[in-house]
């Protein structure tokens, strides 16, 4: 665009982030990914594979492994296994591999970012200030309580084996929660990213190798909703944490009552948002595939719109001047 | 600081499509005062603090777009000297800096001669009003004269107001005095500082917002910065301090 021209309009340049990098890496596993069990990469034994669609262009991304029972079974096996080792590093020594982890992704923090925004279709803007920063800083801050733990908390004892299974709104960062504090504690995972958006999961796999995780620490086990189901009712699990829909959390509840297993469930679907009149339709624009969960805090936000612009939320502070709806929006 | 320019009374009252500064002078109607406006006023200041911070982080203005922005600082700059030692040679000097903000060379690579950037107008002190208005004679760039007891503002009110007839009588078209609006002044030196400022005017009050006539710069070696980092942007080099012609 010509100078005269921008001068007079007064627009932003382009800001394009390079996927190379990441096509790149896609390229190499154009066979399909493995699953990540007991430190290693292994092929599901029933050799199913699934695609990750690109939500911007619908095209398949990367042909994901689709986890059978065996393979769900070997992955609790290999983090039993795992973790009385893993608790007996102590605290100090497992912050070592947290801060690890954690100057690795702030190291290909780019990387992470373009892969989130081409498998889960949310706008770089989000995945680069948001998604991946905020991820980083959850390994930082629980590699400093495991330092903290003997002292802090010198009464608790890690649980064993967390089964984990998070949803597609956040996939790097639902990660990030759901290891970091429980590694902190000297537990080992089984994380089950969701099947629309397993990649960053899958990279952050290859991060734990780099950094010489103790195998079996964790694992990563990618595939559909049966996946989940056979992780929560698995006699070897100590506890499930899950973040997702309502209806999949009560199943959950239901499946592991009685069972002795410990259970965390974060769920949403709880939080309409209403659109003011007067806005202009753009700022609502759809796309396909796009998908995006924004929770507002309930009864803080009284009056305020959504726009879902390819996965974009954003509350806009509506004629009640909330400064919390102002710090909220992005 | 806060600030903003007025015009003298009896001018015709300003209406935003007017962009050109140099058209006719205009009035700020003003408003009554309004208290509840300040009463029902809530600012969280580190939210504000980090919204300022990321704007700065997130845009994105690069190669045309930075000049093309830094272009658009220039023509918002009051091309200011309030020191007690002014001569009417450094007015002079400053006025024929105005005229012509960038070296000729510059414009030509950018392609923007036709827009014929200045600066928004000269900001001096009353006793330089005369000096400057003489040797802006003509090409339309306004003297702004600082005639409410600057700083402060605090000599009586009489005084004030006999300053600001004494300035208008000698030719000044603006007077800058410290009521509400927006102009960053003091201690802003760098192309940099000045594409932030842009940006907070930009993302917060509009595109409107982003000329001379509703907002300004009070500055002077901001010139010179922003004509380096142009030097830079079609010659790929910088230039020493000393190459372009002063302020």
């Amino acid at each position: 665009m010509k100078v005269a021209e921008i001068y007079n309009t007064m627009s932003y340049g382009p800001s394009p982030e390079s996927s190379e990098q990441i096509e790149n890496w896609l390229r190499q596993h154009r066979d399909g990914f493995q699953l990540f069990i007991g430190g290693r990469w292994v092929a599901p034994l029933a050799s199913a594979h699934f695609d990750s669609i690109n939500p911007a262009n619908g095209k398949p991304l990367a042909q994901v492994a689709q986890a059978g029972a065996e393979d769900i079974d070997s992955a609790v096996a290999a983090a039993r296994q795992a973790q009385p080792t893993w608790a007996e590093l102590g605290g100090h020594g497992r912050a070592r591999y947290l801060y690890a982890l954690a100057r690795l992704v702030q190291k290909r923090a780019r990387e992470f970012a373009v892969l989130e925004s081409l498998d889960n279709g949310k706008p770089i803007r989000e995945s680069r200030d948001i998604d991946v920063p905020l991820a980083i800083r959850h390994f930082y801050h629980h590699a400093g309580w495991a330092q903290l733990l003997e002292t802090e908390f010198p009464d608790r004892q890690p649980l064993g084996v967390v089964g984990q299974i998070i949803p597609w709104n956040f996939p790097l960062l639902m990660a990030a929660w759901k290891i970091a504090p429980a590694l902190a504690a000297g537990n080992c995972v089984v994380l089950k990213p969701a099947e629309y958006t397993s990649l960053s999961a899958l990279l952050l796999a290859e991060l734990c190798e780099e950094i010489q995780l103790p195998a079996g620490v964790i694992n990563i086990v990618t595939g559909d909703g049966s996946v989940g189901e056979r992780l929560t009712a698995h006699d070897d699990v100590d506890k499930i944490a899950f973040t997702g829909s309502t209806d999949v959390g009560r199943r959950i509840r239901i499946a592991s009552a009685g069972s002795g297993k410990k259970l965390t469930l974060e769920l949403g679907g709880k939080s309409p948002f209403y659109r003011l009149r007067g806005r202009r339709s753009g700022q609502c624009r759809g796309r396909p595939g796009g998908r995006h969960m924004v929770q507002p805090g309930a009864g803080v936000l009284r009056r305020f719109e959504a726009a879902g612009a390819g996965g974009h939320s954003r509350a806009f502070a509506g004629q009640n001047k909330s400064t919390d709806a102002e710090t909220a929006h992005w | 600081m806060n600030a903003v320019t007025t015009s003298p009374a009896g001018a015709p009252p300003y209406t935003r499509e007017q962009d050109d500064h140099r058209s006719s002078p205009r009035l700020n109607p003003g408003v009554d005062f309004q208290r509840h406006w300040i009463d029902d006023m809530r600012i969280n200041l580190s939210a504000v603090e980090r919204r300022a911070a990321a704007f700065n982080a997130r845009r994105s203005l690069k190669r045309e777009w930075q000049a093309a922005w830094l272009l658009k600082a220039v023509s918002c700059i009051d091309l200011t000297t309030l020191s007690g030692q002014d001569t009417t040679g450094r007015v002079r000097r400053l006025c024929a800096k105005a005229r012509q903000p960038l070296e000729r060379e510059i414009l030509t690579s950018l392609g923007v001669e036709h827009l014929g950037i200045t600066t928004a107008a000269v900001c001096v002190y009353h006793e330089m009003v005369a000096t400057a208005t003489a040797a802006l004679a003509g090409c339309g760039i306004p003297v702004a004269a600082v005639s409410t007891g600057f700083p402060a503002g605090l000599s009586p009110f009489a005084t004030r107001l006999e300053e600001i007839k004494a300035s208008v009588s000698a030719g000044a078209e603006e007077i800058d005095i410290v009521i509400v609006g927006f102009k960053p002044a003091g201690g802003i030196g760098t192309a940099k500082d000045a594409i932030n400022y842009l940006v907070l005017i930009k993302e917060e009050l509009g595109d409107n917002w982003l000329g001379p006539n509703l907002f300004r710069f009070g500055a002077s070696s901001l010139l010179a910065d922003i004509e380096r980092q142009l030097q830079h942007h079609v010659s790929g080099r910088y230039s020493a301090a000393y190459h372009h012609p002063l302020a």
